[in-house]
């Protein structure tokens, strides 16, 4: 006779992601199965992920379920004292930060055919104030009373996402569909916005990453005049991205500018944010830039300009808004429309700005180009995930 | 805004003068167009995705140029295992030539870049590429085509798209015994329409109409001829299944 975990469930109320884990899904075609950790199945820590939003926890308790069996496949266990209760809890190793901390010590009681069903236990940890991606092992102890001392029975591994608020569209938690957050997304955000505590910052470092991608795995796609690769009718190609991402092949190593304003949108609001897609325009000159995968100051691929630019941004995607531009960077010296000096600089939270106001729109557009180089609000999007 | 910016692409692309199909005396209707049914000759075919229906974007344009549904693949090619050399290709699938019109316009505002030029020689029947023809985006019936490099060798896509075009509109030399294809009426009035009955083919077969004297469009997802001028007319159905290809041929008496 001994004792075993049946299951672990960290995403228990699929309405509410207050003090348990939201609703996510692994890619386009694969979801994540309920309870996460299950006995048998789950071996690695990604095998059993679980995704929290600071801003929707708040200073609620954690809560996750478990169920444990007495089965005749382990050792030998204690007969069970009457009434059958135990206390069981779980413990972090020591030193290693887990955001969800321990599984406070909680008792439970068996049935007749030894199974607990789903018990309602605590976490003592709290998420902190940080992105950040965690595998977890957690070893399961038991005590028969409070006076006798703790036995190891189990260890489980799990993946845990700690996100900044509730991801924002395209992602949702319509349960059952291909929007809910997907842990390969999760994989690639938590990482590159690891430690970020704001939106601004998250948002900051998944353009910083992205535009880190050129040349080595992306570049901007100047011999095709330009054209999309990774969204496709309103879509973002975020599996074939993610494939690029792993070091596959991808739909290649061209982006434009509607890529890069969707893979920052898409994937900062995977951790909270609420950045759009959205375009300026039209057919205007440009400074020298630097584009993404280039190492030449110039107007993009020598074009002159272009004939429209997007990028991610916030609020109204308005001049007073902020612009994430991860396709190019522009030049921040006192005089960007000519150089040296070049002095890059890539646009994070830059506010799109007035003609004159030496933002976003002087450092990008030339003198000529500004005047039709202006914000498009009706274009904003936030592109679903396919 | 954004029908400033349809206005001033149609003034750059000269959109007037080939918005209209022009009459042609062979056309071209394909339906559920898959890159794996119309190979690409010396590439292999990497991974190709459907989308059934897109949804134009931005929505500044959706609501500017309004359309029905347009189906989507976007497919990856090499030659061979060699991923240095890469093509990317997205073919849109519209219900009409007129539509499909339309949706090349969509594709040009997609372009960043301001010197795409015009170049109907390339391929389909209206087309567009960059200067030293390593993009080229056509329309071909009811289908547009957006064919650019995706790998670090980046190559002149044009005899390929040439090549793509020539498989859009070719038609066996032999009818298969194995396939029928008929019209709801043997005769129509010119500027009339007949539905065309299909032949029954697999799920995942591509179809190919290619109608003399008349074109074919889809209404309510039934493929209709409407004839331009006087005469008997053939009606040619092919079905392509991973590079195979089987045909029926029907006649219409136009009045």
């Amino acid at each position: 006779m001994g004792l075993e975990i049946y299951s672990i469930q960290f995403n228990h109320d699929t309405g509410n992601a207050t003090s348990d884990a939201m609703t996510i899904r692994r890619n386009a075609a694969q979801t994540v199965t309920l309870p996460e950790w299950r006995n048998g199945v789950s071996v690695k820590a990604s095998d059993s992920p679980a995704a929290y939003a600071i801003g929707a926890v708040g200073n609620n308790t954690i809560k996750i379920k478990a169920r444990f069996i007495i089965t005749t496949r382990k050792p030998a266990f204690p007969t069970l004292p009457k009434p059958p209760s135990i206390q069981i809890q779980a413990i972090n190793p020591p030193k290693v930060f887990n955001p969800l901390g321990d599984v406070a010590p909680t008792t439970v009681t068996f049935n007749t055919k030894g199974d607990t069903g789903v018990v309602t236990m605590n976490v003592t940890g709290h998420l902190g104030s940080a992105v950040r991606v965690t595998n977890t092992t957690w070893t399961w102890q038991y005590r028969l009373n409070a006076k006798q001392p703790w036995t190891t029975f189990a260890t489980t591994q799990h993946r845990i996402y700690v996100l900044l608020q509730m991801p924002g569209l395209p992602w949702n938690q319509i349960a059952g569909g291909t929007q809910l957050p997907w842990t390969e997304v999760l994989d690639v955000t938590c990482a590159w916005a690891n430690g970020a505590s704001t939106q601004i910052a998250a948002a900051g470092l998944i353009t910083e990453h992205v535009f880190a991608l050129g040349p080595g795995t992306i570049t901007y796609d100047c011999p095709g005049g330009g054209s999309s690769h990774y969204t496709i009718g309103g879509n973002f190609n975020c599996t074939a991205f993610l494939s690029r991402l792993q070091g596959g092949f991808g739909n290649g190593q061209y982006v434009n500018c509607t890529d890069c304003g969707t893979i920052v949108s898409v994937f900062s609001n995977s951790l909270g944010c609420n950045l759009w897609s959205s375009r300026m325009g039209y057919s205007f000159g440009l400074n020298p830039i630097l584009g993404i995968g280039s190492n030449v100051w110039q107007t993009a691929c020598g074009w002159g300009g272009f004939s429209y630019h997007e990028v991610g941004w916030t609020g109204g995607c308005t001049q007073n808004d902020g612009v994430y531009d991860a396709c190019l960077e522009v030049n921040g010296s006192n005089n960007p429309t000519t150089g040296p000096p070049f002095i890059p600089v890539l646009p994070k939270n830059m506010v799109f700005g007035a003609t004159g106001a030496m933002l976003y729109r002087d450092r990008l557009a030339s003198v000529a180009g500004r005047p039709t180089c202006n914000p498009q609000p009706n274009t904003r999007v936030q592109r679903p995930v396919v | 805004m954004a029908s400033d910016f349809i206005d001033s692409l149609k003034e750059r692309f000269g959109f007037d003068d080939w918005a209209m199909p022009e009459t042609r005396d062979v056309n071209v209707f394909l339906l559920r167009f898959h890159p794996a049914n119309v190979p690409l000759p010396q590439w292999t075919l990497q991974h190709a995705v459907v989308i059934e229906a897109i949804e134009p974007q931005p929505k500044g344009l959706r609501a500017a140029e309004a359309k029905k549904d347009v189906r989507a693949t976007d497919a990856v090619w090499t030659q061979g295992d060699d991923d240095a050399r890469a093509l990317h290709v997205t073919t849109y699938e519209c219900a009409s030539r007129e539509d499909a019109r339309l949706q090349l316009l969509r594709v040009l505002s997609e372009l960043q870049s301001p010197i795409v030029e015009r170049a109907d020689k390339t391929a389909g029947e209206v087309a567009f590429q960059m200067p030293k023809k390593t993009m080229t985006l056509f329309a071909r019936g009811n289908l547009v085509v957006l064919m650019r490099n995706a790998g670090e060798k980046v190559a002149n896509v044009a005899p390929t798209a040439r090549a793509l075009d020539e498989q859009l509109t070719s038609t066996p030399p032999a009818m298969s015994r194995d396939l029928a294809v008929s019209t709801s009426k043997a005769s129509v009035a010119v500027g009339k329409r007949v539905t065309i009955a299909l032949p029954k083919a697999d799920a995942e077969a591509s179809v190919k109409i290619v109608a003399r004297g008349g074109e074919v469009r889809l209404e309510k997802d039934q493929p209709v001829y409407e004839p331009h001028t006087a005469g008997e007319h053939d009606i040619t159905v092919v079905t392509m299944r991973g590079g195979t290809e089987a045909a029926a041929r029907t006649t219409v008496k136009a009045k």
